[in-house]
């Protein structure tokens, strides 16, 4: 019994310490060797006086719950931890078990000697799994990760229905040979495992790194179309300057009166349409420029969100379509006043786009959002026609 | 840089509306002793011949009027029917997925065919007296 407790206590402390060593989990050695030691004592008299398959059985939930106690690991790598702790003992035990068959057929065995191989083998094989465990530790897995603990549980299986795992020590070589090779291709499959999703991982973050090289060209187009936008202004701004000096210097009050007021009205103008506190209604403002100077469109935003929950593209798209509608529909507008409301605002994790402008008196058609955006949001929208009011609402 | 009058009634209008929705309130001694604020009410719901108003401190009010009654006195304040027994308050509907409305508390109330569209008017309007 003394030979079964010092065994499984050995078993463990060492993957406990190379675990803990390796992967840096911080684990309290105090409360770990106490456990530890009731647990070994535990499974020690269970093992000598009820060697069953059953008693094999809450040998490895104890072992489990040794685990989830000591160590801080989340249920799966501790299962994969006592999953191996069990694989472990097996391949020491035969792995010595084949060396005495082979190369010391006649032996006189010494407990203390097969002990000491047993722990030799089993500290290089824990150290071998904490490399691997390493690595997929404090890492997101898949959820089909389980899947891996398939082959394991095989391997423990047949493990559970063999007595003693010294057995082989008088056992043809090739029964001895399978057997290893059974537990080494446990290895060989959590190795490939891991290399699988890293490599996974790599494509994934290669097509991360791509769309984001995407975004930022989009954004470096959409400043270099704010600095255009701003250099016209400014050079505009300065002829300007120069004619208010010229008429000031000739002292025509007529003249320097009306630019005054055509350089108050276009910077006002200019303010609102170049800070909309939204880059897509930005760039689609500076697309729909040329209209909205030539016909004289006011356009007034309020936007009180940076619409998140919209992609970029999809923003562009929303706004060229509302712009477009609103655009062509004031266009038609006799009146000398002829203005855009555009308002943005989140509520309530939705964000709510409002246009406003006053329609002609002719009808107009009905504006339909883009089918993009009406497939992939499935958006809510109100369209109010009024007398001296079209507005259109869309909720996202 | 909004300077127009347009822009100024618009904002006015909505700050009004604001005010009006946060200072309303019920104050009925069949109800209770103390005012119940429109703002805090999340629904009302009808059953077993008594309407039941439901606050946002989750404090349930039992009440011996009708849904219709209730129906006629909020309707101006984004109240609006979604189901039968229900009056829901639009100020706190998070989302609308298929047959469900789903309240900002976490709670989601049954959305029947018939009161489908106009709920869904109340709300939209209620969005756009809050922008």
């Amino acid at each position: 019994m003394i030979s079964f407790f010092f065994t499984c206590w050995g078993y463990i402390a060492a993957l406990t310490l190379i675990l803990n060593n390796r992967c840096k989990l911080r684990i309290d050695y105090g409360k770990s060797l106490g456990c530890s030691l009731i647990t070994a004592i535990i499974i020690a008299f269970l093992i000598y006086y009820y060697p069953s398959i059953y008693t094999k059985f809450v040998m490895i939930f104890l072992e489990f719950l040794l685990f989830k106690t000591i160590l801080p690991l989340t249920t799966f790598h501790t299962l994969c931890t006592t999953l191996f702790l069990e694989i472990n003992i097996l391949t020491s035990e035969c792995l010595v078990g084949t060396i005495f068959t082979v190369f010391i057929p006649n032996h006189e065995i010494n407990n203390w000697f097969i002990l000491f191989l047993c722990f030799l083998f089993s500290a290089f094989f824990d150290l071998l799994f904490s490399s691997i465990f390493h690595q997929i530790l404090n890492k997101k897995i898949p959820s089909y990760s389980w899947v891996l603990l398939i082959l394991p549980f095989i391997t423990l299986f047949f493990a559970l229905n063999i007595t003693e795992y010294f057995f082989n020590a008088n056992s043809p070589f090739m029964i001895s040979a399978v057997l290893f090779g059974l537990v080494i291709s446990n290895f060989v499959m959590l190795f490939l495992y891991i290399k699988s999703i890293q490599s996974m991982k790599l494509q994934n973050e290669v097509t991360l790194f791509t769309q984001k090289e995407k975004l930022f060209q989009e954004k470096i187009k959409m400043l270099d179309q704010n600095y255009h936008l701003n250099f016209n202004f400014l050079h505009e701004l300065l002829h300007q300057c120069n004619l208010l000096n010229v008429y000031e210097k000739i002292n025509d009050k007529e003249n320097l009166h009306k630019m005054i007021q055509t350089i108050s009205s276009s910077t006002s103008k200019a303010f609102n349409m170049i800070y909309t506190n939204a880059p897509a209604l930005n760039a689609v403002i500076n697309h729909f420029l040329d209209d909205i100077r030539k016909d004289q469109i006011d356009i007034e935003t309020s936007v009180f969100c940076d619409l998140s929950s919209i992609a970029y593209t999809d923003q562009v798209l929303l706004f060229y379509s509302l712009l477009d509608f609103s655009i062509h529909s004031i266009k038609q507008n006799q009146k000398p006043k002829k203005v855009i409301h555009i308002s943005c605002k989140e509520i309530h994790s939705k964000s709510a786009v409002k246009i406003e402008f006053i329609p002609p008196k002719d009808p107009i058609g009905s504006y339909q959002l883009p089918n993009k955006i009406q497939e992939k949001y499935d958006p809510y929208t109100k369209i109010d026609i009024k007398e001296n009011s079209y507005t259109i609402l869309t909720v996202i | 840089m909004l300077s127009s009058q347009e822009q100024f009634n618009i904002n006015l209008k909505r700050v009004v509306h604001e005010y009006s929705f946060d200072t309303a309130s019920i104050l009925d001694k069949k109800i209770s002793r103390k005012r119940i604020l429109l703002k805090d009410i999340l629904y009302i719901e009808y059953y077993d011949r008594h309407s039941y108003i439901k606050l946002t401190n989750k404090q349930r009010i039992v009440t011996p009027y009708s849904l219709g009654y209730w129906e006629n006195k909020l309707k101006p304040y984004s109240f609006s029917q979604c189901y039968r027994s229900y009056l829901v308050n639009c100020r706190f509907v998070a989302d609308i997925k298929q047959d469900y409305v789903f309240l900002l508390n976490e709670e989601h109330i049954p959305l029947s065919r018939g009161f489908k569209k106009s709920f869904i008017n109340s709300w939209l309007e209620s969005v756009e007296n809050q922008l």
